[in-house]
């Protein structure tokens, strides 16, 4: 893909808002994803993070508010265009029936993706931490940390340019959470990509050690500094 | 054996030694406290005059043979079938938008194909009998497949949620509670179909026979009934359950 503003941001939030029966949930948030950045968003349970999240791949419209990745407007894009571009990877572990290559690969029977290469199964997983000899064994019985994990091969096979994580480790146990988190850490340095994550966490804040904006009563109130 | 040539005063005396067994029942609920003595009660009533009042119609839509007394009498019965099917998919807004097409689409499709393969005469005393059947399977299909697809797509949110976000269209991530849907409406026919014959002798051959019918021709007519029934409940359940998807949304 031609890369139409090789010197935007990859991710930029403008003035984003979204009510729902009335009740405004964003108000006014503004934000941008720099190229390879970890950015951790954080929020109390209830703040919005998610429907941010849902509103930035267009899952949910906006009321109003502009989102640009890598430079594109994503009002001018098919939706989903834009979801192949930032991938959401959800808080709770989401499987299919079938076994783990199977789950890697079911994102490429959508007509969307078929043109893509269909992923290296090993490698993806190699790089979440998990064993190649998981490929062909039934998903389902896999722990809630390795199902986590795979959710995340499953996006990284994509080649999304842009990963969003929303509560990534909610449902997983202390361990669990340590190793997603420095799966999450790992795939930021080592392949460079751009990473928004959100948590309620403030010891998660801690540990990931990436600039920190916070989100209360639907805006983006301060910026923590750069931990880097 | 019941004659074929009808005699008014000996079908209503046999009615009435019927309706004795129904007395019957209705005592032994109260008797025994069962609390549907009166329930049991209005709903026999209702039946009878409901009964009666269709027949007066169809009856006189008979002597007319008027095509366009046929065809309300069958727009009528869309019109409740869908209302009825539309109470169990309180959930989606206006439910009736799903329900009236895909029941008429499943009823009119398969009589109008019917008709033109001539399989079935162009004459309300088929049209009105088989266009009841089939609307009536129509409707039961409807409620099913909106009522599965409905709890399918409760139940797989986040699974729907998924596939979106890994580049499906709303068609693609809902498809495999569509199908569900349909297939779920399905069984009960399928098994019906499986057992013809064997477990129970379907009502209209049943009845054929009683009426003095060639057992043979009897069976023939179930089978093209059942088949007709068959054709319409899949057309409804594909009718509702895409309509369904196209009405319902994740937020």
């Amino acid at each position: 893909m031609i890369d139409p503003a090789p010197s935007a941001a990859a991710l930029e939030v403008a003035r984003l808002a979204k009510s729902f029966d009335g009740e405004a949930i964003l108000r006014d948030v503004s934000f941008s994803l720099g190229r390879g950045e970890l950015l951790v968003l954080r929020g109390e349970s209830g703040t919005g993070k998610s429907v941010l999240l849902k509103c930035i791949t267009r899952l949910i419209e906006p009321d109003a508010g502009m989102v640009c990745i890598f430079g594109t407007d994503a009002a001018t894009l098919d939706a989903v265009e834009v979801r192949r571009r930032v991938l959401l990877v959800g808080q709770v572990p989401t499987l299919y029936e079938g076994t783990v290559r199977q789950n890697l690969e079911y994102p490429f029977s959508f007509k969307s993706n078929q043109h893509l290469p269909l992923p290296d199964g090993p490698s993806l997983l190699s790089m979440v931490g998990l064993s190649a000899d998981l490929l062909d064994r039934p998903a389902a019985p896999l722990s809630v940390g390795q199902q986590q994990r795979l959710c995340i091969a499953r996006a990284l096979g994509l080649d999304p340019g842009i990963l969003l994580f929303d509560e990534p480790t909610a449902a997983l146990d202390p361990a669990a959470k340590v190793v997603v988190e420095e799966t999450i850490l790992r795939l930021n340095r080592e392949s460079g990509r751009s990473i928004l994550m959100v948590t309620h966490d403030v010891e998660q804040v801690r540990r990931m050690g990436a600039r920190t904006l916070v989100l209360a009563r639907g805006m983006v109130k301060e910026t923590e500094g750069d931990a880097g | 054996m019941i004659e074929t040539v009808y005699d008014p005063v000996d079908g209503l005396v046999k009615l009435g030694l019927a309706s004795l067994l129904m007395v019957v029942l209705i005592l032994l609920s109260r008797v025994r406290n069962l609390g549907i003595a009166r329930e049991l009660g209005v709903a026999v009533v209702r039946a009878v005059v409901q009964l009666m009042i269709v027949v007066l119609l169809i009856a006189a839509v008979f002597q007319s043979q008027n095509l366009l007394f046929v065809l309300l009498i069958l727009a009528g019965m869309q019109g409740i079938a869908a209302a009825t099917s539309a109470k169990r998919v309180s959930e989606v807004k206006d439910p009736l938008r799903i329900t009236l097409p895909s029941i008429a689409a499943g009823t009119f499709v398969i009589l109008v194909v019917m008709i033109l393969l001539g399989v079935m005469p162009l004459q309300a005393e088929f049209l009105i009998p088989v266009g009841s059947m089939v609307t009536g399977a129509a409707m039961v299909t409807c409620s099913l497949s909106l009522d599965r697809f409905m709890r399918e797509m409760a139940t797989n949110r986040l699974r729907v949620e998924t596939a979106l976000s890994l580049g499906a269209t709303w068609s693609e991530a809902v498809e495999p509670y569509t199908r569900q849907g349909i297939r779920a409406s399905l069984i009960p026919s399928i098994d019906r179909l499986k057992t013809l014959g064997i477990v129970v002798l379907p009502g209209a051959m049943a009845g054929m026979i009683i009426g003095g019918v060639n057992p043979v021709w009897a069976a023939e007519y179930q089978l093209i009934i059942f088949f007709m029934i068959v054709g319409a409940e899949l057309i409804s359940a594909f009718v509702a359950t895409l309509l369904a998807q196209q009405s319902v949304s994740l937020y």
